[in-house]
């Protein structure tokens, strides 16, 4: 199972938390500009206390803490109509208990106000009290809404699950909007109750149709005959929960009341206060514990310590890392953004006074709330659900201790704030004291200082001179853009949105800086280098290859290894016994804007700011990167560092393949030195490259075939040829597949062949290459022939002594990326390769050619190809059989490939890099090693644009894409790069694929076209109504007759295909269907239908239909009636018509169709001459291309001349 | 100049008071345009040749349609010319402290600039495809069309801010609408379309000009009705104090016009290049959003609207999106050549279209 990574599922969670809190965010946005922090916004929050108060406890935390596991174990155990009974019964038992509730406290609300609104005057009593009556259904609606939602998470419609709180905030903006000007304050209340209804709503039509799915029904009774023994269980975790909503429920109550004493509007600050302070907290801190805790259930099953501490660790110190800076932020700007989110309407600058100092003192208790979240969810994966409890329930004791104390401060208000800041902090350590306790008394180790202080230190002195040095600049930016005070202030502050926005980046500049010189500070002891590139083993295990070769010279140097997760380093490096870090990469998709350009640069991002981190703390001497993509986010990072002076390492990069990615390419510009593996790569980087070759690993060499042999845990006949086939140490599909559909052709061979497979480690949801390899096998072979197959076969799905393998075989069959080819050249074996194709700068295709060019080694090209809607990568078993037995039967030619092989390997890589890196010795780039020949593949666009105007120059009968480009082979490529076009999800891509497939002359695919051509999947609707058809669009129907012609090749299926198209609906379809006609007029097998065809289609509404079906007419019309219809045109409206009408008639005049009569003659004079167009006559043009022509062909006869002169002369 | 001079000659001289003729919009309009024309006449054909030294010829996008290829080689960049005639002209007779004028000659200027540096792209290219990117192009257009609205609407605007930002509509006597800050977006959007609607049209010999000087004409008309207070008062429009200035601006353009008519009808000595047809089109948009005739544009300029998006379905819907043609060829005019239907025939038929427009937008005056 692939695991996400933590940013992905951190994305995850902000995006669901996202809508929902941002709507209700809008909201309070909304009531803050109509109703200000005020008296009359107190004695709303004084009336919402007490409804909020029991929908928590009977609404959202009872479904999702108490009833929802209980439902679902019983779901899970298949006891469906248990669980619909269960779900009515609590659904009963809460609306009849949130009736009950609601009516006692109707008859309680005047005394409850008193207590809660203590301070409020006589009036403002009365207000509060109306306000509850009104308040109080909206309890019984929004806890019916939790219910109804948690059942909606939990069968999966996660959407209207984050959608439904949406519509509560609509409803309130609504009642707020509509009624304020009527009923005031009262709207707000009116607001609420619609939104809770609304909410309620809109859920209830899925709610009807996801229950059917599920086998049930949300039925409202009280009897159920059976009893529900988890009925008691719901009941017992209710308590717990009550007992903790209580509490902080207390906590809220205290503050209002003790808030109700202050200035008028201090109750509303506080609450407006505590909104705001949710939006980074629950769209940082609960993502982020979310996020990092999920894993820790694995752990503490599996009782691994070590790795649950550490997850543990990382949550805390993300924590830290992000927290701390925000609150410094939100600190320092905390009256600006007041002002910026609710200064308008009635909320004035009194009001963000208020509110920006309590905002103030809750920012300070961020980082508590974070740690607080993280740890509560890591209790549970204990099993100690008591510990948050009762810390909850000590903080919440202290939480009103405090308050009495701190509000008799000057801060007044800004003390409660604090207060619940503090207890939230404490609550926090002694949530941390305890998960050390438990740690202890499962033997790990605790989590201490040491553990977050490279962290905690430096982001803390940051973030406070950061926090301070925000404050100053938007002090300074207020007096200055004073004096230009703009006038346009309508929806927005916009001083106040340029001075957080100029403050911010200037505080991210600043935090950076301090972080990042910091690291420069500390002293050091050993020489450190950094590892980094990955993504397969070809990019690992050179990198590793280099470090044991620094190692060796230099024994006491430390090493960390930077990868992404998930990927092949994790495991190869990690057995390897290197420290290694993780950071976030992704490839580049390309310029074109895509969602996927999207991932790339958040995840450049993200991995950026990692990297900044790593290289800050680490502050590596050398940094060494081995491609691929992960490498880029160090780089890029680091160049930066560079520039700043916060980093002196310096960058080697190792290019294994010839052609550079994309991003290596741009990698490369940073780094010092570039070592090469082919001295082709060299002119992508002409200054800092140095040719080494390949770094292979040092356990990878020839080895006496008698001792290898002996090492095998495997018999191998004597006198066998031994061939070893792999795909690298993933596998590769096409060629396990190949393989074993080859195996029937070596049936009656046990005497000659002996095949080893590795078939590959990948276990993919879409290839599991043994799994895949074992089945085919069985479903190919009888069980008989499969007896005979075990006798000269041998697989497995991965071999660790592949240096005994290849000593033993005779012909290697894999995969040409770079790490296999040098591997084979360093054991100088002959090879049958299959470059993959299809990747950047084709760059296995490269090598495959460079190895080819030098004769050491033989190649098959993959093609591409449909098998039951699947798009597959395809050899076919027959053809590798033929190569193999083809090269076997070759003694001679077995040896020449061997010896070129081992000639084909740059030798010494190791010395000649560790040497380049110490700046000692230099190794020419041209030493021991003759130039190849070097021109790149073209891309598909070069080649569309080469091939086409070659086309156009030429006679079309005469063309041929040899003339163009020479290389047998390199068309063979191209073709099967072409075919693999036609199978890309993009109409775009299948367009260029079937013009390129027929200006290469690919007659293979003639198939495949005509297929398109009429092929009639319709696409979507909306393409559809504005005039699109088919998938395969009308561009890619007309080019596939294109094609056609251009191929040059028919026969009766094609003839078939075109004769169908003229049903097309497209115009340009039929047109060219006719034209196709035209071209292959001579060799037509049933002429006379074409003509019917023809005629019939002269009545056509498109003029470019018509006037291409009287030309084809004249090359293919059998007889007068072909005649008698083009005559018929002579009174069309357009010219073309009436032009190619004659032209046809000379035609068939000229083929003797028609014998030229007096009728004909007097029907020409019916047609009509006069015309709407002409073609323009510059004389003086004309004379000019006379002139020159006259001049161009006497300087060609002067060329002429002189050569044939020298020639004499040289005689 | 000419128009600072004699006021000043007029006030303090008895015997000159005949130069009271330079208060009169209707005298200097017609200076203005006789200017402009004179210009054109005296400074085209050295142009002309001069471009042809330095080589600053036209390239040929392949459009599939034959007669195409014989033009290639003629010079371009015209619009210098248009933009230096009605300079030039507006220099003598336009009176600089009006801020219409000012509004209107900068972004003539702007706009101007950014087709000179497309030509230049695409000379020294050797390629008609290979000007400046589309994004690009876009983005300049968009920073001058946003700085034109932001001004629009700030204190410096030539309109009072009662009116700014109001919406009319033709065939209808009050605003409709008050766009507020909205209509920031709203006129960068029609600057920018007109602009490239106006760029798209100019595909054959004399296709462009002709209709932008009937849509000019009609403009001035606009002009001088809107900056008249008695007439505005009567016909039920906004007063705009100074809009008359405008009437001179647009028969400077007139003139101009005619003047590069006489070079560029069929078959065309010298082109306007992108150079002429951005500044026209940005000067003809910035003319409609001033007088608040933003939506009389698809009407009056409903030629250049058509070109525009025939090009545009063609080329975003057909070929990108849906794999096929949906017209013949676009933009309009190449599709009616490709229907057989000759270069000048076209041109002219195109003209007539355009004049009947024209005629249309201006019923609209009393229409309301």
């Amino acid at each position: 199972m692939a695991r996400k990574s933590v940013s992905k599922k951190f994305f995850e969670m902000m995006r669901g938390n996202l809508l929902s809190r941002l709507s209700g965010f809008l909201r309070e946005v909304v009531v803050a500009s109509f109703f200000g922090a005020s008296r009359a916004t107190d004695i709303f929050a004084i009336a919402f206390t007490v409804p909020t108060l029991f929908r928590r406890i009977l609404g959202e935390d009872m479904v999702e803490k108490a009833f929802l596991p209980s439902f679902r174990q019983l779901i899970a155990a298949g006891e469906r109509e248990k669980a619909w009974k269960l779900a009515s019964k609590i659904f009963s038992l809460m609306v009849i208990s949130l009736l009950v509730i609601t009516w006692l406290l109707y008859l309680l609300t005047p005394e409850l106000i008193r207590i809660i609104g203590a301070g409020l005057e006589k009036a403002a009593y009365r207000e509060a009290v109306i306000m509850t009556y009104i308040l109080l259904p909206f309890m019984v609606l929004i806890g019916m809404a939790a219910f109804v939602g948690g059942l909606l998470l939990f069968m999966d419609a996660t959407d209207i699950y984050g959608f439904a709180p949406v519509m509560l905030s609509v409803g309130v903006i609504a009642g707020v909007v509509l009624l304020s000007s009527k009923i005031g304050i009262y709207a707000l209340a009116v607001g609420f109750l619609l939104g809770g209804l609304l909410q309620l709503l809109i859920q209830i039509p899925y709610l009807v149709k996801r229950s059917r799915e599920y086998g049930g029904k949300l039925r409202f009774s009280l009897v159920v005959k059976e009893k529900i023994s988890e009925i008691n269980v719901v009941g017992k975790q209710s308590g717990w929960i009550f007992l903790q909503s209580v509490s902080s429920k207390t906590v809220e109550i205290v503050d209002r009341v003790l808030a109700s004493y202050l200035v008028a509007g201090s109750v509303a600050a506080l609450y407006f206060a505590q909104r705001l302070i949710q939006l980074p907290n629950a769209i940082l801190s609960l993502a982020l514990s979310r996020a990092y805790v999920t894993d820790l259930n694995d752990y503490a099953q599996k009782r691994d310590w070590s790795a649950f501490k550490e997850t543990v660790v990382n949550g805390l110190k993300a924590s830290f890392a992000l927290m701390i800076p925000v609150t410094a932020l939100l600190v320092g700007l905390s009256e600006p953004i007041t002002v910026l989110v609710f200064k308008r309407g009635a909320f004035g600058i009194k009001s963000v006074e208020i509110t920006s100092v309590a905002f103030t003192y809750y920012s300070l208790g961020l980082v508590g709330i974070a740690v607080y979240n993280n740890y509560t969810r890591i209790f549970p994966a204990l099993n100690k659900n008591q510990w948050p409890v009762l810390t909850s329930i000590v903080a919440a004791v202290v939480n009103v201790v405090l308050n009495w104390l701190l509000v008799k401060t000057p801060l007044a208000h800004g003390g409660i704030a604090l207060a619940s800041s503090l207890a939230f902090t404490l609550n926090a350590s002694l949530l941390f004291l305890l998960l050390n306790r438990e740690l202890k008394a499962v033997g790990a180790k605790t989590i201490g200082y040491a553990d977050v202080k490279q962290v905690l230190f430096p982001v803390t002195i940051g973030a406070v001179i950061t926090g301070v040095a925000v404050h100053q600049f938007y002090t300074v930016w207020i007096k200055l853009s004073d004096r230009f005070s703009m006038k346009w202030q309508m929806i927005f502050d916009w001083q106040a949105v340029l001075g957080i926005g100029l403050a911010g980046i200037g505080g991210l500049i600043v935090f950076i800086l301090i972080i990042g010189y910091w690291g420069r500070f500390r002293s050091k002891k050993r020489k450190r280098v950094l590892l980094t590139g990955g993504g397969t083993g070809g990019h690992v295990n050179p990198a590793l290859a280099i470090a044991e070769a620094i190692k060796e010279r230099e024994p006491c140097i430390e090493f960390l290894y930077v990868g992404v997760r998930g990927k092949a380093e994790e495991v190869i490096v990690t057995k390897s016994g290197y420290p290694i870090k993780y950071i976030e990469a992704a490839a580049f998709p390309g310029f074109r804007p895509s969602i996927a350009l999207l991932k790339f640069l958040v995840s450049l991002a993200i991995g950026m700011a990692k990297s900044f981190w790593i290289l800050s703390e680490y502050q590596p001497d050398w940094i060494i990167g081995t491609g691929g993509y992960v490498c880029a986010p160090i780089i890029f990072t680091h160049t930066v560092m560079k520039y700043l002076g916060m980093s002196e390492a310096k960058v080697f990069i190792h290019e294994q393949n010839s052609v550079p990615g994309k991003l290596n390419a741009v990698v490369g510009r940073f780094a010092d030195k570039v070592f090469l593996t082919f001295p082709q790569t060299l002119e992508h980087f002409p200054r800092k490259g140095v040719v080494v070759g390949y770094p292979v690993r040092k356990s990878v060499k020839l080895i006496a075939k008698e001792k290898a042999l002996e090492s095998l845990d495997f018999e191998i006949p004597e006198g066998s040829k031994v061939i070893f086939v792999f795909g690298g140490s993933q596998g590769a599909r096409t060629i396990n597949r190949a393989l074993v559909d080859a195996l029937g052709e070596f049936l009656n061979w046990e005497k000659e062949i002996f095949i080893i497979h590795g078939m590959g480690i990948l276990r993919s949801k879409e290839y599991d290459a043994v799994e895949d390899t074992e089945t085919r096998l069985r479903q190919r072979y009888t069980a008989e022939e499969l007896k005979k197959i075990d006798k000269i076969y041998y697989r497995k799905d991965y071999f660790h002594n592949i240096a005994e393998i290849y000593s033993v075989s005779d012909l290697i069959v894999c995969r040409s990326g770079a790490g296999s080819l040098n591997e084979i050249s360093m054991v100088g074996k002959p090879a049958l390769i299959i470059p993959k194709a299809n990747l950047p700068g084709d760059h296995q295709v490269m090598n495959a050619r460079a190895m080819k060019r030098a004769e050491a080694a033989e190649v098959i090209f993959e093609d591409t190809v449909i098998e039951d809607g699947i798009i597959l990568e395809k050899v076919e078993g027959a053809e590798l059989a033929k190569k193999i037995k083809e090269l076997i039967g070759d003694e001679e030619r077995l040896r020449k490939l061997s010896e070129n092989s081992r000639k084909f390997l740059r030798r010494n890589a190791l010395e000649r890099i560790v040497d380049e890196i110490y700046g000692e010795g230099s190794w020419d780039n041209g030493v021991g090693k003759e130039e190849q020949p070097f021109e790149p593949l073209l891309t598909n666009s070069q080649l569309l644009s080469l091939l086409s105007s070659a086309r156009a120059r030429t006679q079309s009968n005469s063309y041929h894409p040899l003339d163009v480009i020479k290389d047998v082979d390199d068309l063979q490529y191209y073709r099967h790069r072409a075919a693999a076009l036609l199978t890309h999800p993009d109409w775009w891509w299948r367009n260029i694929g079937v013009k390129l497939v027929g200006l290469l002359k690919y007659q293979d695919k003639i198939p495949t076209l005509l297929y398109m051509l009429q092929d009639r999947t319709p696409v979507n609707r909306i393409k559809r109504m504005l005039g699109g058809d088919f998938q395969e669009v009308g561009f890619i129907r007309r080019n596939v007759l294109t094609a056609l012609r251009v191929i040059d090749i028919w026969d009766e299926e094609i003839e078939k295909g075109v004769l169908a198209a003229f049903d097309d609906p497209y115009y340009e379809v039929v047109a060219n269907a006719a034209i196709t006609g035209e071209h292959f007029a001579s060799r037509l097998r049933w002429p006379l239908k074409w003509q019917e065809i023809l005629i019939e289609k002269l009545s056509d509404k498109h003029l470019e239909v018509v006037t291409a079906c009287a030309m084809a007419l004249g090359a293919i019309g059998m007889n007068e009636k072909a005649m008698l219809s083009l005559v018929r045109l002579s009174s069309r409206l357009e010219w073309q018509v009436r032009d190619a009408s004659l032209r046809a008639l000379r035609t068939l005049l000229k083929r003797g169709v028609i014998e030229p009569n007096e009728d004909l003659y007097s029907a020409l004079s019916s047609f009509i001459l006069t015309s709407t167009d002409f073609r323009p006559f510059f004389s003086i043009k004309e004379s000019y291309r006379m002139v020159t022509r006259e001049i161009e062909m006497l300087l060609e006869k002067q060329k002429r001349d002189a050569i044939g002169g020298e020639k004499k002369e040289s005689q | 100049m000419l128009f600072k001079l004699g006021k000043y000659l007029f006030l303090h001289f008895e015997s000159l008071s005949f130069l009271r003729l330079v208060n009169y919009i209707s005298f200097r309009s017609i200076m203005a345009a006789l200017t402009a024309t004179i210009f054109l006449f005296c400074f085209s054909r050295p142009f002309i040749i001069y471009m042809h030294r330095r080589s600053f010829l036209d390239q040929v996008r392949e459009t599939g349609i034959s007669s195409a290829f014989d033009k290639k080689g003629t010079p371009t960049m015209g619009g210098i010319l248009i933009i230096g005639a009605i300079l030039t002209s507006l220099f003598l007779w336009g009176d600089w402290s009006n801020r219409f004028l000012i509004f209107v000659v900068t972004s003539l200027i702007g706009f101007g600039l950014i087709g000179l540096l497309d030509d230049i792209v695409k000379t020294t290219r050797r390629s008609g495809d290979k000007g400046i990117s589309e994004g690009l192009k876009f983005l300049l257009e968009g920073i001058v069309a946003i700085g034109f609205a932001l001004a629009y609407l700030s204190p410096f605007s030539p309109l009072p801010s009662s009116v700014s930002s109001l919406l009319y509509v033709p065939f209808v006597k009050h605003p409709v609408a008050d766009l507020g800050y909205l209509y920031v977006p709203f006129i960068v959007f029609f600057i920018v379309l007109v602009a490239n609607a106006v760029n798209i049209t100019d595909g054959l010999d004399g296709l462009a000009i002709t209709p932008s000087i009937f849509v000019m004409a009609v403009l001035g008309v606009f002009a001088y009705v809107e900056g008249n207070v008695i007439y505005s008062a009567y016909l039920n429009y906004p007063y705009l104090r100074g809009a008359g200035e405008l009437t001179v601006f647009g028969a400077a353009f007139v003139g101009a016009g005619l003047g590069f008519l006489w070079y560029n009808s069929y078959p065309a000595q010298i082109f306007m290049g992108d150079t002429g047809s951005l500044a026209i089109g940005g000067t003809l948009a910035s003319i409609c959003v001033l007088l608040k005739q933003e939506m009389l544009f698809p009407i009056l300029g409903g030629l250049f609207l058509a070109e525009a998006l025939t090009s545009q379905i063609q080329d975003k819907i057909g070929v990108r999106w849906l794999g096929r043609r949906i017209f013949y060829r676009a933009p309009l005019h190449h599709d009616l050549q490709y229907q057989g239907i000759a270069e000048t025939k076209v041109v002219i038929r195109l003209w007539i279209v355009s004049g009947i427009l024209a005629l249309i937008a201006l019923a609209t005056i009393k229409l309301r």
